[in-house]
């Protein structure tokens, strides 16, 4: 019971931490579905590239800009910046996003849960402002 | 199709206590492998596709060729991720260079020009273009040609070429293709069915069973156009289907693609598969089916009544993948029905129907990306026709049966997963030795070929590098 407590309150937490503008989206839930489906390829250890780059402060940070990776000839000429629709739409379908991306993750298609997921990647490290 | 003899039981133990390895053959391997040890790069991968993605091959490969399931997702999408049009860093070559030493010599050699025994041969130089050809559509490549350096001539080899474009149906993410390739199997995401399946890299000198089914048969045989799609039901659970359609290739064609004689086959030949995938973070499962159907003309015939074959398979992979280890298990049954209702009438079979199956088994650990051990068992077994399978010294079947048994024990050594040399950063290689054992061969443990020759007697040791760059 001290658990769930504890769990609750941390994801509680976690989506007051990731500010208002994911006042519906469900951090904690999205870290579930980054664990299932993200951790992989991609750490959120500052620095700790794997077959993805680390996603440590991605949240409206530029594209393309994780130190020690190496990027896609197509993500370092996209232009984009990490925002919550941005993130929506490369996560909804990479390669049509991005045509040549590295990234052949066939696209989460629920809204809600691309909500959830960028409302954890907005707690991680220097993003989430 | 190979086959095995147990490493470390009490036979091999008496193998290896009375054959001592070649001195040249042990400073030839520690040669190669040297400069990597002491010259380490940072991570490069399988040389093509590597180049195109700035992956290392552990992303898509446990070893190789087995696919992980970015491997798998890259497959699908066309080889087109992390490129966009071709460039030089597209092509590729592949050379297999080992060592073949049967329990048993072969009388007359082990093929035509090499040794009774204990010879070596680069058996396969391949040159390849993987990747991307234009990413706007989705449109990449695998395309290999292979100099067969036993049956000494260039041959084209596994070619999918295929066009992928994402989508939607009914909301879910899906990806749907277009494939022309060469062999049934060859597009395939799952290293089951043969065209990837155990075992990876065979001896082309050593001595195979006679049976195989005719999806292994077909391969470059055969032309074909294909459709398929992967739907993601949730974001863990992948059904992926595909149909293919090939026609057998035409004789001249044959020839001028190095393949020789064509196997004259009546129509369509269709090729379905279904396949179900599930992944929850470092692992997968994956189960599925496949299932192929042929009208081949008698043998030594190019037209008038043709026999009818109908391969139906399942199979199953599972897969934990973590930064140190990899481990990978894998089943695969093929169930062959032979109506030789063509064949049957002109006393080419016994039989006027017959069947046959291919039991493989086989569980993978690669550790550190550098060291792999795969132990693998096939079995082979079906019907008794002697007029399929008659007594003929070495390779006959002196009891009409085509029952085989083998383990095959694979030890390997990826020198470079973890870094290249600095001479060659797009080189890698696999030094492998691999040990193949058969309880029983071509339908009996004795006398099987009716020329006194025992199954053991084919037992094969194979060793070399794989090199690609």
């Amino acid at each position: 019971m001290k658990r769930i407590v504890t769990s609750a309150l941390a994801a509680a937490a976690m989506a007051a931490s990731a500010g208002p503008a994911f006042a519906a989206a469900n951090a904690a839930k999205g870290k579930s579905l980054f664990q299932a489906q993200c951790a992989a390829c991609h750490s959120v250890q500052k620095g700790q590239n794997g077959i993805g780059p680390s996603l440590y402060g991605v949240y409206g940070q530029p594209a393309a800009a994780a130190p020690g990776y190496q990027f896609s000839s197509a993500m370092k000429s996209s232009h984009i910046t990490w925002t919550k629709s941005a993130l929506d739409k490369f996560l909804a379908n990479p390669q049509k996003d991005v045509p040549g991306t590295k990234m052949p993750y066939m696209g989460m298609a629920n809204g809600a849960d691309r909500q959830d997921v960028i409302a954890y990647l907005a707690t991680l490290g220097s993003g989430g402002k | 199709m190979r086959k095995p003899r147990d490493w470390f039981g009490p036979a091999s133990h008496d193998f290896f206590r009375r054959r001592r390895y070649p001195v040249p053959l042990l400073l030839g391997l520690l040669g190669i492998a040297l400069p990597a040890i002491l010259w380490p790069r940072p991570a490069r991968a399988i040389p093509a596709f590597a180049a195109q993605t700035g992956q290392p091959c552990s992303a898509c490969h446990i070893g190789f060729p087995q696919l992980t399931p970015y491997g798998r997702l890259f497959k699908l999408q066309g080889y087109v991720a992390g490129g966009m049009f071709p460039n030089w860093k597209n092509l590729a070559a592949m050379s297999q260079i080992g060592f073949t030493r049967l329990h048993d010599k072969i009388p007359g050699g082990l093929a035509p020009g090499f040794k009774s025994n204990d010879a070596w041969a680069a058996q396969q130089t391949s040159l390849f273009y993987g990747g991307a050809l234009d990413t706007r559509i989705g449109l990449g490549a695998f395309i290999q040609v292979t100099y067969d350096g036993v049956a000494k001539q260039w041959h084209w080899d596994n070619t999918d070429i295929r066009i992928a474009r994402p989508g939607r149906l009914f909301d879910k993410p899906v990806y749907y293709g277009l494939t022309f390739n060469n062999a049934p199997g060859v597009t395939d995401l799952w290293n089951t069915p043969p065209a990837w399946g155990y075992p990876y890299i065979i001896s082309s000198l050593a001595n195979g069973p006679t049976a195989s089914t005719q999806i292994q048969s077909l391969a470059q045989a055969v032309y074909g156009l294909g459709v398929y799609d992967a739907i993601n039901i949730t974001p863990a659970d992948m059904i992926y289907t595909e149909a293919d359609f090939y026609k057998s290739l035409p004789n001249r064609m044959s020839y001028a693609l190095g393949v020789g004689p064509a196997t004259p086959i009546d129509g369509v030949i269709p090729y379905l598969r279904l396949a179900f995938q599930h992944t929850w973070v470092n692992n997968s499962f994956e189960i599925g089916s496949y299932a192929l159907l042929d009208h081949p003309y008698p043998n030594g015939m190019i037209n008038g009544p043709t026999d009818r074959i109908l391969d139906l398979a399942a199979d199953s992979q599972f897969q934990w993948i973590t930064r140190r280890q990899a481990l990978s298990v894998g089943a695969n049954f093929i169930h062959e029905s032979q109506d030789w209702r063509a064949s049957f009438p002109l006393g080419l079979t016994a039989n006027p129907s017959d069947t046959l199956n291919t039991l493989t088994l086989t569980v993978s650990e690669l550790l550190f990306q550098r060291f792999g051990v795969t132990e693998s068992f096939s079995h082979i077994y079906g019907s008794g026709d002697t007029g399929l399978y008659a007594a003929t010294p070495v390779t006959g079947n002196a009891n009409g049966k085509p029952d085989t048994t083998s383990w095959t024990t694979e030890l390997d050594y990826y020198p470079f997963n973890n870094g290249g040399p600095s001479w060659l950063p797009w080189l890698n290689a696999k030094l492998f030795i691999e040990n193949t054992f058969y309880p029983t061969f071509n339908g009996l443990a004795r006398n099987y070929d009716g020329s006194g020759r025992s199954a053991g007697a084919n037992d094969t040791l194979f060793t070399g590098i794989w090199l690609a760059f």
